[in-house]
Formats: C-alpha cells, sequence, structure tokens
C-alpha cells in the first residue's frame, strides 16, 4: 500500500471518527461502558457476522482511542514460523454509534513493531498462506512489521427488515535489512453486505442473510546483498516437503486470492429468552506465481470454513445464564502444478493435483452465567470444553501428522462501578490435556526444513495450558468522557518446558 | 407441539441441511495421478555377445527430488511428472575376432532426462553406452570455483585442472585440448540448428603444445593446467602456490585494466580461441560443462577456425516482449573428445550440455547458484583401487555423478596444507579423491 492510500485512509477514520464522536448519545460514559462491557448477546459472537445483525447491538453509542505497546517473549515459540519475540506500539480507534434506526461501527488500527527470530518462513500471513511459502535456513534477526487496518460498516432497520454494509481492509508492510532481506506488501480487502428480517416466529425472532467477498495480495521478495552468501531458498509445500527443482534463487514471489463467504443467523429480536443459531461458511483460493520465471503460477490454495454455533441464553432479573454449542471445521488444500522441460525460459504445465491437505475440526461446549447483584457489579462465569482435531497430510511421497486434544477453560470476570471509577477485571485458565500426536513421513527426508515439523510435532504432542489476567480501570473525568488504562498479561506453557509471556498495556479515551 | 414449536423445527432442519450441503460441497477432490511407463532399451548394436549381468534404473522426480529405484522387469507406478531417468548395468561382452575373442566385462549406461511422464505418454526409449576402455587422458579434478580472501571477496586466477593417465601406457599429451562450454546448463532454449547430439559448443579451446612426444605422462600419473601458474599466496594468502604447474593458459588482454599474469615459470597452452578479449577463468560458480579432446592432426589452428564457426538461433520469451535471438560459436565435434564432465548446480539445473554418449551423468560444486559455501572445493574423480605396483587407477564409467566425489578439498591445497576457508584454516587431510585418505 503506498504511502498516499495510508494517508487517505487514515483521513478517511478521523474524519469518520469525528463525525462519530460528535453525534454520541449523550448519556453518562460510565453506564455506556457497562452497557457495552456486560453484553451478553456477545456470547454467541457469529452472529454479528452479519452486518445487518449490528444495528441493534449496543443501545449507546461509545468511542474509544488508545494507545498500547505489546512485548511478548517466548524461550522457544509455539511455531518457529512466528518467532519468538515481538515487540509493537500502535494506536486504535473504536468506534460505534447508534442514532433511531441507524448504526455505524468502525475500527482503525496502526501498529509498528519488531519481531526476532522468525525461522523457516519469509512470507507474510504465514497462518494465511501455509505451507505455501518461502523458507531458508537462515531466518533470524529482526523484522520490521507495519500493520494498517481500517474497517467500517453500517445497518440501517426500518420496519422489520435491516440492511448492513460492512467492508475491512488490512495491509501490512514487513521486511528485514539484514540477509536474508524479505519486503512483503499485503493488501487484503473484505466486503460484505447483509440484511435481517425480524418477522419470525409472530415476530420474536430475526433471521439473517448475508454475503461478501473478499480479495488476497501479497508481494514476497526476498533479496540478498552479501555477493558471496546466499543460503538456499526453498518454496514448501508442505510437511517438509518442497519444490525441488525451484529451490535456489526464485526469489520473486506473488500471492492472489479471491473468495467469498456467507451466513445465515437467527437470534430473538430482543434480548431476552431464546435460541441463537448462526452458520457461516467461507471459501478463499490463492494462486502463488513466481515471478522470476515468467509469472509461473507455482501452487493454490484452497481453504474453506464453515462455522455453526448454537445457543440458548435465558435473561434473569440478576442472573443471565446461557449454553452454546459450537462446531468450526477448516479445510485447507494446496494444489501443485507439476512443469515439464523448460524451453525458452517458458514453464509447459503438464499436470496439477492435490498434494497437501489440512483439516482442523474443532467442538466446543459452554456454560455462561452472568451475575448482577445490584447495578453497582457484573460478575461473568464460563466453562467450556472444546475437542480439537487436525489432520495434515501429503499425497505422494505419503506424509501424514495428525493431531487431537481436549480443552478445558475457565473464564472470570467482574466489573464494578464505583462513582466515576469502573473497574473491570479478568482470568482465564485454558488447560489442553490428552494431547496426542502422530507422524508418518515416507521419502527422502530433506532435515534442513524437517525443523518445523518436527518443532510442531512436539507442540502437539504435548498438553499444554495458556493463562491470562487483565485489568481495567476507567475513570470519567466528566460525565462524557472518561480515560482508562489496562494491562494485560498472558502466559502459556507448552512442550514440557518451554514457555511465552505477554504484556500489553493500554491508555486512552472513550466517550 | 404448538405450531411455533413447527416453525422452529423446521428452521433448525433448514440450517442443518444447508450446513450438510456446504461440507458436502468439499469433498471434491484430485491428487495426481499414477501412470505405468514401460521402458524400452535401446542396446549398442556394435556390440558382440553383450550379457547383462546386473541393471539398476533409476528415476529422479525433478519436482519433488524423490528417487524411485525399479527392478526393470518390475510394474513401474510413478505419480505424474517430469523426471529423469538413468539405466545402469553390468555387462559382458565378446572382445576381439576370429580366435582372438575373449569375454570383457564392461558398463553400461542411458540417460533419459526431463522426460514428461503424463497418462499420455506411456512409453520410454533409453538409449545406452558402452564404457570401453578409454585410451587417452581424463579428467582427474577440476577447481573452478576459487577462493577467497580474508575478507570474504573473491580471488581470481588459481582456477585449475587436473588430467590422468588412467591407462596402462605411457600417453603424450602433446595436442590435446582443453574446452569449456558456451552454454550453460542452467539455461535452457530451443537452438536451431540442434547439434548437441553430435558436436559441443564451447567458448574456450586451450591446446597442449608439442610435437607428439614432447609432453609424456606416466601411468597413474597427471598433469596440472592452471589459470595463472604463480604463487598466488604473494596476493591472497588463502590461496596456493602455481609456480610449479605443468602449463597455465595465457591471454593477451586488450583491456589495459583487466590484463592477464603471463608467469615465467610456467609454459603456456597454444590459445586456439576464447570468447574473451581480456582473460579467461573458469566458470567459477559451476554452470558449463567441461571437454578434453584430440584434434586431428590435420587441422590446423587456422582451418579450425575457419571451418568449425557455426550460427545458431533461440528464441527469448521475456514478460517483456519475444525477442529472436541469433549468435555465432566455435564446435568441436563430440568424436573428437576423451573425456566430458557435465557440471550445474542443483536448485538451477535444466539440462546436460554434454550427451549422455560423453557423460551420462552431471557433476557440481555447490547446490545453489551463488552457493556461499563452493569456494575452496573441487571435484575429484573416484579412486577404483590401486594396482601390485602402487600405480593409481581412477573410476571411469562415463557418468559423472557416479565417477566424482563433489565438494572436495583440492588436492593442490590439501598437498600444500593451503587455507580452505576465508578465515585462513588449513587443510589437514590427505586424500586420494577428496574421500579416500592416503595411507
Amino acid at each position: 500500500m503506498d504511502k498516499k492510500t495510508v494517508q487517505f485512509l487514515i483521513a478517511v477514520s478521523l474524519v469518520s471518527f469525528g463525525c462519530v464522536a460528535s453525534a454520541k448519545a449523550t448519556d453518562d460514559v460510565v453506564e455506556r461502558q457497562v452497557e457495552h462491557r456486560s453484553d451478553t448477546r456477545s456470547w454467541f459472537p457469529d452472529i454479528y457476522l452479519n452486518p445487518a445483525m449490528q444495528w441493534n447491538r449496543y443501545r449507546y453509542s461509545l468511542n474509544r482511542l488508545s494507545a498500547t505497546y505489546t512485548d511478548s517473549r517466548a524461550t522457544l515459540p509455539q511455531q518457529l514460523e512466528y518467532g519468538d519475540k515481538v515487540a509493537a506500539a500502535g494506536g486504535d480507534i473504536d468506534a460505534f454509534l447508534r442514532k433511531k434506526m441507524i448504526s455505524l461501527w468502525g475500527t482503525a488500527h496502526y501498529a509498528n513493531g519488531k519481531t526476532h527470530h522468525i525461522r523457516y518462513n519469509e512470507t507474510t500471513d504465514f497462518d494465511l498462506l501455509y505451507p505455501y511459502v518461502m523458507a531458508d535456513t537462515i531466518g533470524g534477526g529482526g523484522s520490521r512489521k507495519e500493520t494498517y487496518d481500517f474497517m467500517g460498516g453500517f445497518a440501517y432497520h426500518k420496519n422489520r427488515w435491516t440492511v448492513g454494509v460492512e467492508g475491512r481492509y488490512t495491509a501490512r508492510l514487513e521486511y528485514r535489512t539484514v540477509d536474508p532481506r524479505p519486503k512483503n506488501l499485503t493488501g487484503y480487502l473484505k466486503v460484505k453486505a447483509g440484511m435481517a428480517y425480524s418477522g419470525l416466529f409472530n415476530g420474536t425472532y430475526e433471521g439473517g442473510l448475508s454475503a461478501g467477498f473478499r480479495r488476497y495480495k501479497q508481494t514476497n521478495t526476498l533479496e540478498f546483498y552479501n555477493e558471496t552468501s546466499r543460503p538456499v531458498v526453498y518454496q514448501l509445500t508442505g510437511l517438509g516437503m518442497d519444490y525441488y527443482r525451484f529451490r535456489g534463487s526464485y526469489t520473486s514471489t506473488y500471492y492472489k486470492g479471491l473468495g467469498w463467504e456467507a451466513t445465515m443467523e437467527l437470534r430473538p429480536v430482543i434480548p431476552r429468552n431464546g435460541v441463537y443459531v448462526s452458520l457461516s461458511y467461507s471459501s478463499l483460493s490463492i494462486e502463488k506465481i513466481i515471478s522470476d520465471l515468467n509469472e509461473l503460477p507455482l501452487t493454490k490454495l484452497e481453504l474453506r470454513h464453515q462455522g455453526f454455533e448454537a445457543g440458548y441464553m435465558h435473561k434473569g432479573q440478576t442472573c443471565t445464564w446461557g449454553v452454546r454449542l459450537a462446531e468450526t471445521y477448516d479445510g485447507r488444500r494446496g494444489i501443485e502444478n507439476i512443469f515439464g522441460s523448460a524451453q525458452d525460459n517458458i514453464y509447459p504445465q503438464i499436470a496439477s493435483g492435490r498434494q497437501y491437505q489440512e483439516t482442523r475440526w474443532k467442538l466446543s461446549g459452554a456454560l455462561l452465567c452472568q451475575y448482577r447483584p445490584s447495578g453497582m457489579a457484573v460478575y461473568d462465569l464460563s466453562l467450556s470444553q472444546h475437542y480439537r482435531h487436525i489432520r495434515e497430510t501429503y499425497a505422494e511421497p505419503w506424509r501424514k501428522m495428525a493431531s487431537s486434544a481436549q480443552v478445558s477453560a475457565l473464564s472470570l470476570k467482574g466489573m464494578w462501578r464505583m462513582k466515576q471509577w469502573l473497574l473491570q477485571t479478568s482470568a482465564h485458565l485454558d488447560y489442553i490435556w490428552n494431547s496426542r500426536c502422530n507422524m508418518v513421513l515416507n521419502g527422502s527426508v530433506n532435515e534442513n526444513m524437517m525443523v518445523p515439523v518436527y518443532h510442531r510435532y512436539a507442540f502437539y504432542g504435548n498438553n499444554r495450558y495458556d493463562a491470562g489476567l487483565r485489568a481495567e480501570a476507567n475513570y470519567a473525568v466528566k460525565r462524557d468522557y472518561c480515560v482508562f488504562v489496562v494491562a494485560n498479561w498472558d502466559y502459556a506453557h507448552y512442550m514440557k518446558t518451554e514457555h511465552n509471556s505477554l504484556l500489553r498495556l493500554s491508555l486512552g479515551l472513550e466517550f | 407441539m404448538t405450531e411455533r414449536n413447527k416453525n422452529m423445527k423446521n428452521v433448525i432442519y433448514t440450517l442443518a441441511l444447508v450446513m450438510l450441503a456446504l461440507l458436502s460441497s468439499c469433498t471434491e477432490d484430485k491428487t495426481l495421478a499414477e501412470v505405468s511407463p514401460s521402458l524400452m532399451i535401446d542396446y549398442p548394436t556394435n556390440v558382440k555377445n553383450l550379457k547383462v549381468v546386473s541393471e539398476k534404473i533409476e528415476f529422479t522426480n525433478l519436482t519433488s527430488g524423490e528417487k524411485t529405484s525399479v527392478a526393470r522387469s518390475g510394474n513401474i507406478r510413478l505419480p505424474e511428472g517430469l523426471y529423469d531417468c538413468v539405466y545402469s548395468a553390468d555387462v559382458t561382452y565378446d572382445n576381439g575376432d576370429g580366435t582372438e575373442v575373449a569375454t570383457a566385462k564392461g558398463h553400461l549406461t542411458g540417460k533419459a532426462e526431463n522426460i514428461t511422464l503424463t497418462g499420455a505418454s506411456e512409453s520410454l526409449r533409453i538409449e545406452t553406452f558402452l564404457s570401453a576402455a578409454n585410451e587417452d587422458f581424463i579428467f582427474e579434478e577440476i577447481f573452478f570455483a576459487g577462493t577467497l580472501r580474508a575478507s570474504g571477496s573473491q580471488y581470481y586466477g588459481d582456477g585449475y585442472i587436473k588430467i590422468f593417465n588412467n591407462t596402462d601406457h605411457v600417453l603424450y599429451a602433446d595436442g590435446l585440448a582443453f574446452c569449456e562450454s558456451k552454454f550453460k546448463s542452467v539455461q535452457y532454449f530451443e537452438y536451431s540448428p540442434d547439434i548437441r547430439k553430435d558436436t559441443f559448443t564451447v567458448w574456450s579451446v586451450y591446446v597442449i603444445p608439442g610435437n607428439g612426444t614432447e609432453h609424456p605422462v606416466m601411468p597413474g600419473k597427471s598433469l596440472l593446467i592452471c589459470d595463472t601458474g604463480i604463487d598466488h599466496r604473494v596476493a591472497n594468502p588463502n590461496s596456493f602456490d602455481l609456480s610449479k604447474a605443468d602449463f597455465e593458459w595465457y591471454d593477451i588482454s586488450t583491456s589495459p585494466s583487466h590484463l592477464d599474469i603471463d608467469s615465467p615459470t610456467v609454459p603456456n597452452l597454444d590459445k586456439w580461441y576464447c570468447y574473451t578479449l581480456s582473460f579467461y577463468v573458469l566458470h567459477n560458480r559451476g554452470f558449463t560443462s567441461f571437454a578434453l579432446a584430440r584434434i586431428p592432426k590435420n587441422v590446423t589452428k587456422e582451418q579450425y577456425l575457419k571451418d568449425y564457426l557455426y550460427t545458431y538461433y533461440y528464441t527469448m520469451y521475456l514478460p517483456q516482449g519475444t525477442f529472436p535471438m541469433q549468435q555465432t560459436a566455435y564446435k568441436i565435434p563430440n568424436a573428437w573428445i576423451v573425456d566430458g564432465v557435465n557440471c550445474s548446480v542443483q536448485s538451477s539445473r535444466l539440462w546436460n550440455i554434454l550427451p549422455p554418449s560423453v557423460d551420462a551423468g552431471w557433476t557440481h560444486v555447490g547446490h545453489v547458484d551463488h552457493d556461499k559455501t563452493r569456494y575452496f572445493k573441487s571435484i575429484r574423480r573416484k579412486l577404483q583401487f590401486i594396482d601390485g605396483k602402487g600405480v593409481i587407477h581412477l573410476q571411469d564409467t562415463n557418468n559423472s555423478t557416479e565417477d566424482f566425489n563433489t565438494e572436495c578439498i583440492p588436492s593442490v591445497i590439501e598437498e600444500q596444507g593451503t587455507a580452505i576457508s576465508a578465515d585462513g584454516t588449513k587443510a589437514s587431510t590427505h586424500t586420494y579423491d577428496g574421500v579416500t585418505p592416503k595411507k
């Protein structure tokens, strides 16, 4: 993304934010914060994948402006491709405006930081693009990363119908100033539109539908300035495999992807007892192209996500409880193109077939409870049990890694209102147990690129836990705005002896 | 059941059905198809009573790098793709005529390169060549990568080759030509005319001078032919002394800023042709092929330069457009070649410049283009055996993949105990072929 585009988007964000801020409701800011922080409808987050469902998400408008510093350190990262140390500073704008029949919302996020010791990956958005990333055995050093993220939407309600539109654009710039020097630029655009009808079941339920498209691009180049020192560059294809033929010096690649998504929702018209159901499906197809070889289309990645969430909420005077059942299925298919003998710098495609496949299946059940002993305090409790299964395969030569685990999670949250103060604290503990992982590796093994595979095998094969604490203090300087400070600490323990701790500090203004 | 409950049930059933439909849409899948090519081996026709003792067929998938060895009689099943296929066999055959016939042992090699195996291509033909005893010189070692200065910068001028007498009698090196290919193994175009099968397109031809008996080489001995025959340690302490080499190639440069050094202690090769107007160095990233050739006595230098120049055409297809190209080059008929070695790097290799009749394989120093590990390393021919008289015999099957050890410490560095890396670490090994230690 060029500088002018960034400046334009920042200007648009600030203007929108200014409009929202000036039009906010005049209610007590603490009261509005309490409403936003204790919304029990957020127990069913997939409902809000449809922008039309956002229009009555909150009764009050609330805007937040914050500056955040994040520091994360790991003895050994959970995945080597993530790096073991991250330090980033950034700013966020988050706004929600409710005005009669119209709701407007938006976020703007900027982060600038450094990630250390990324290994076996020179491509940005690893989670989206794996296994088709570029890698070398050196990596390391410190990678600078800038993220720009803009999201905005509106919903309009008339009679029993609501329509909504939401758009998001995320751009990342990542580079390193020592060899190997990746310079990656990404752009991810998502646009969706939805509608909802609140006349179902005698006007007690609201059903929604939404559809959208997404477009992804990344230019991924790698350079070496040292003329006498150049490691092998691999175009990875999964489970330690790579394009043997294109090892070496083909370091100019790009990705382009196009996809769509659709959702269906059902929920009670107003927050009350009832059933919440949502179903989502998305598809994204991303092609990887080597520019160095006459725009050679190397691979195609087909990503599919399907999610189902259903639950019931019982709203009481002081106690609200709910149950939630969720299921997600993520499929990742990697199709490799096979090329014949190159003539005149042109590689004819002779075959194509699926080689890599990954499926991730997750099933979870949760018990949720909110207790409001008075208007001055709110307590939330969540108990959940998850089952996760991941299966990766490579067709020829046959390779497989399959893992499964149970996750038991407990989350506690408390919020107290004391005159001009609003204090919030939360804690969570996720214990991943009964972890099992098995691996089959056929064919000749390139040990250079097996390190991250063995690492992943060790990670998934051991029990682990994640714990976190969060504390937030808000002080209402005046009736319509407050200042706040947030401290967030997360600790993960994995692979028997390794751990990662993350500290995030934010301060800002809410009005 | 109330009307409302019924409606609710219908909605849930509808949602479930939609979810199932979406899931079922994910089942379409197509992996790479398997192919079963039939293999036909073309044996040499001019060999009498050829009998195969043992044979091996190896397919290398050029996309994944996977190697598959199969028995010829067995059912070959491979995923479709682009392959190299090497056939090798130990054979016996009748050698001689009439009453003088003796059964001789030999080795057959054949290679099919860049074969597309898909459902449509079901048969594969490999032409094989019998390795007869080579009655002339062979390459013992090629050191093209060069050395590094302590600063890490490249040093030029200390490249060399060693040629070896692998026979049981004296050979004369007079008139033997050393050539390097013009084509690179990492760049392939459809050349017209395609004369690769019969000739070798060169960018350098240097000939050992002499009247035919001036430069005898005993069995098991070699000649050292180098770029610049000086003590390179003066200019680069990490290099070595070549002032006692047998020959050097010297060029009279037309560029005052790039002059060659004419060593007073080492005689020059007779330069017949070289592409450069300054000074010649071996391709130090290892993309070229090398050959030793016996130019017929009736072909003089002037006649060669007149008769063996040819013009070839090819087309470059680039994102910027299509460019028809025309170039001229000198060629060496393959019939003159007494030994040849294909070199390349694994990551960028596209083809073998010398045909299987000269070299059925290829060898390397370094695995990728600009490989930082290639300096201070050479390719050295494998030791086969040392006979009772202490004469060394090297392996020669006309397949450099099998015949050479790669990434070796050069023999001159071993002999002189000089540096094996830019930091000046000294060589401490003494080997016959880069691997087998000297006792």
